[in-house]
């Protein structure tokens, strides 16, 4: 009796060792992008006010530069705005048409991108009426993750970096589709797969959305950098250098596609969810 | 003399550094310094088996909820706690005989840079091999050893720190 007493008292130790062990990594490899951004959510909560103040601060450094962007952004806007006003007949056919992309801007107060799995978070949440699935964009226009959970104050947005993030590119002069994703190396470059091998696109090319139910089309994702044409002729393999730059996140643009949840719902009846 | 109020306190300044800072910090993908281990680095000398594996876990879950990571940081940092007996022994052997924080005293520089460095590596080793999977192993490789370089520094700055404060 003794002795197994003894005997107890000392694999007690390492079996609570390894049940820790296992208990946690069965969670690691369980977990999916929604439970770790939910886990961000639940920290939101305690350092979310702080990073949003961190963040604030550093907002000033760069007021020079995003005021130059902000009006080179007009100048744009304008010229494309000129163009509907001088056609009437456009205008009353837009009038008359739903708009289906709704419009909003955050800041993002939280970023990472050497992670495997990068998130960030944003300062708005729930009550700003924020929402799952709502594509975020860099004030430029350009893609940069979607968002993926809502607390009430805060979002946590899955990156463009995430290794679990796809969304479908195609090319912006061959209209020719691809799907996009992360390999978790170098946050400046992703790999658009799955192109028909007679597809033909050069470096200098750029990669644009496609409609999906996060994202509104024609969004600029980046620059063709390398093109594999594919050897079994199969499908082609291009490598894209991302437009927005991950690390530099500060103010976003959140876009919802009103009619996403019929588009989804109709659309995957008869495709595998991705 | 088991300092529980100093622990605490500087459990809190650990986390909350790395949450705030070191995640934020976004250097490079080489360099991410894991800079919450060297709270276990420094627990107290005397700590029994189940403190130290019941600290370990109670960190590394922390870390997890803040990173978001779900149970990657409580692998690494409850098997670095769990293993720093072993490593103790092999770097400082008997030197710790009359010290209450493995830091300064009888403890050489030396043996405590190795000591540092075997945990560190090890929680490196461990948070980023899982993390990628065996995918891109020379990077990963990479990210390991220069995020140790950065972590051991900063664990000897911090534990100059605290036996300054605590003694």
């Amino acid at each position: 009796m003794n002795k197994l007493l003894i005997f107890l008292k000392r694999i007690a130790v390492p079996t609570l060792f390894i049940l820790v062990e296992v208990l946690a990594l069965g969670s690691y490899m369980r977990s999916t992008s929604f439970t770790r951004a939910r886990l961000l959510t639940v920290a939101n909560g305690v350092t979310g006010g702080v990073n949003e103040r961190f963040s604030a601060v550093g907002d000033y450094f760069g007021l020079r530069k995003e005021n130059r962007m902000l009006s080179a952004r007009i100048v744009e806007l304008e010229a494309q705005l000129a163009e509907w006003v001088e056609d009437p007949e456009r205008v009353h056919i837009a009038t008359d048409e739903f708009a289906p992309y709704l419009y909003g801007e955050a800041r993002v107060i939280r970023n990472s991108v050497f992670s495997q799995h990068n998130f960030f978070t944003i300062n708005k949440g729930l009550r700003d009426d924020v929402e799952a699935n709502m594509a975020v964009l860099t004030p430029e226009g350009y893609v940069a993750g979607y968002v993926i959970d809502c607390s009430e104050r805060f979002a946590v947005c899955m990156s463009v970096a995430n290794r679990d993030f796809t969304m479908g590119g195609k090319g912006a002069h061959n209209e020719h589709m691809g799907s996009l994703s992360w390999d978790g190396r170098n946050f400046h470059r992703v790999h658009l797969e799955n192109i028909p091998h007679y597809a033909n696109f050069s470096p200098g090319d750029t990669i644009v959305s496609t409609v999906s139910y996060r994202f509104p089309p024609d969004r600029i994702i980046g620059i063709v950098e390398e093109f594999e044409p594919s050897e079994d002729k199969m499908n082609s393999h291009l490598a894209v250098r991302l437009a927005a730059d991950l690390s530099k996140l500060d103010r976003v643009l959140l876009v919802k596609f009103m009619d996403g949840e019929e588009y989804d719902t109709l659309h995957s009846k008869y495709t595998t969810k991705y | 003399m088991q300092r529980v109020l100093e622990y605490i306190v500087f459990f809190v300044v650990v986390v909350l550094l790395q949450a705030l800072l070191f995640d934020n910090l976004l250097l490079s993908g080489l360099i991410v310094p894991l800079y919450y281990i060297s709270f276990v680095v420094l627990l107290p000398v005397k700590m029994s088996r189940l403190g130290l594996l019941m600290v370990g876990t109670l960190l590394g879950v922390v870390m997890d909820v803040s990173m978001g990571t779900a149970g990657l940081n409580t692998v690494a940092t409850a098997a670095v706690a769990y293993l720093r007996p072993l490593a103790m022994n092999i770097s400082m052997g008997k030197d710790t005989a009359h010290e209450s924080i493995p830091f300064g005293g009888a403890i050489t520089p030396t043996s405590f840079m190795l000591y540092a460095t075997l945990l560190v590596v090890a929680h490196s080793a461990l948070f980023f091999g899982l993390e990628s999977l065996g995918s891109h192993p020379l990077f990963t490789i990479g990210k390991i050893i220069l995020s140790s370089v950065v972590t051991v520094i900063l664990t000897i700055f911090t534990a100059r720190l605290f036996r300054k404060l605590v003694s």
